[in-house]
């Protein structure tokens, strides 16, 4: 009798233990395989041949389709300078250079993975060919559910959310670059 | 009774090393999400798609201002060619294994000519297409993998709504059909 509760108790601990660390380093946006730059993670070798497990993992949870080398490099945060988990009903402003590359996207995603939409079907999305500069050709984007001056993204909703960076044709994918690369900064605002 | 707390405590981190180590290697193998096996299993050989949320591969994570369309191919009768059209679009394309590892990947500024034409095929074809040497090697990739199914993703960029016409022009124009060198 005393065994079988030694062996319950084992295989309790043993389990929680193991699938928690196991969620925890899938779901975590750093550690394994990532760089990162600020607040903002990529997996550059989550396409490529020698994968580690833990990215493979992660990239088989998130479902996604990797970019390839000459394709361009996601970059993704679910935090913003502060530390503080991105909310769908605060505003937030990016501000700031991005490495080289033809050029960008900013996406908004609710942690599922599915692009978020505003009531009227707009997508929290922008691309850097349309935005508004400054003339050290420097962006600011506001994300905010009320329309604002300058670059505008629409973010609707309640929740956490993540933002992903993708730069596309970018030289920092080729390991030379990989050196932490600047990226958009990103600060809270007023919340509602 | 401090000991056997010990003890289990021991046992109850090792198994759980364990399951932790078993669980981040079945992930990929059991899987369902996982966006090259839904290719995969659920797209035809040698026929480009588009990639929509509503189609039967669906999709999540993409980007929206980019339209893929894919293509699934199997190198055990003959090598596989895709070409597009030439156009003004910003376009990429990536070379999957069937386990989603990206083996080969271009844009349109390192392909030839602007132009979307790339040949893969397993090493024994490689060798069967140099000795014939075809005309078309001049103007093509040649992508060699031993991998004998695989697909390819090619990403169009939709700047905006006013591109959709362009982009579907683009896509519609792929072709993804078996190659043997011999014309």
């Amino acid at each position: 009798m005393r065994l079988a509760t030694n062996l319950a108790i084992i295989f309790v601990i043993g389990l929680l233990i193991g699938g928690l660390t196991a969620q925890f380093a899938i779901q975590r946006t750093f550690g394994v395989g990532a760089i990162s730059a600020g607040v903002w993670s990529a997996w550059p070798f989550v396409g490529g041949a020698e994968v580690d497990p833990y990215t493979a993992a992660r990239s088989t949870v998130d479902g996604a389709i990797p970019l390839g080398a000459a394709e361009g490099l996601a970059f993704e945060t679910l935090k913003d300078d502060q530390g503080n988990a991105l909310l769908r009903e605060c505003n937030y402003v990016l501000y700031g250079n991005t490495p080289a590359a033809r050029f960008w996207t900013l996406t908004a995603y609710d942690l599922s993975g599915n692009v978020i939409k505003s009531a009227d079907g707009t997508v929290a999305a922008v691309y850097s060919g349309t935005l508004v500069r400054a003339p050290d050709s420097s962006s600011r984007v506001t994300v905010s559910d009320q329309p604002g001056s300058g670059n505008w993204m629409r973010l609707e909703g309640k929740g956490t959310f993540k933002f992903v960076l993708r730069l596309y044709d970018t030289p920092i994918t080729s390991s030379a670059g990989l050196s932490e690369p600047e990226l958009l900064r990103l600060q809270k605002l007023e919340c509602v | 009774m401090k000991t056997r707390a010990i003890y289990i405590g021991i046992c109850g981190l090792l198994l759980g090393a364990i399951v932790h180590i078993c669980i981040i290697f079945l992930i990929p193998l059991l899987g369902e999400k996982d966006a090259a096996k839904r290719i995969v299993n659920n797209s035809q050989t040698n026929r480009f798609e588009k990639l929509t949320a509503s189609s039967k591969i669906g999709l999540s994570n993409g980007d929206p201002f980019f339209q893929l369309s894919t293509c699934k191919f199997d190198l055990a009768d003959s090598g596989v060619e895709v070409t597009g059209d030439r156009t003004d679009l910003f376009w990429s394309a990536s070379v999957f294994s069937s386990r989603g590892r990206v083996l080969y990947s271009l844009n349109e500024r390192t392909a030839i000519g602007n132009k979307l034409r790339m040949i893969v095929v397993n090493p024994i074809q490689m060798a069967s297409i140099r000795q014939i040497q075809p005309e078309e090697l001049e103007t093509s990739i040649v992508v060699e993998t031993s991998e004998q199914v695989g697909f390819i993703i090619v990403r169009a960029l939709k700047r905006d709504q006013s591109w959709a016409s362009t982009v579907d022009g683009f896509l519609g124009s792929l072709q993804c059909l078996p190659y043997t060198g011999q014309s």
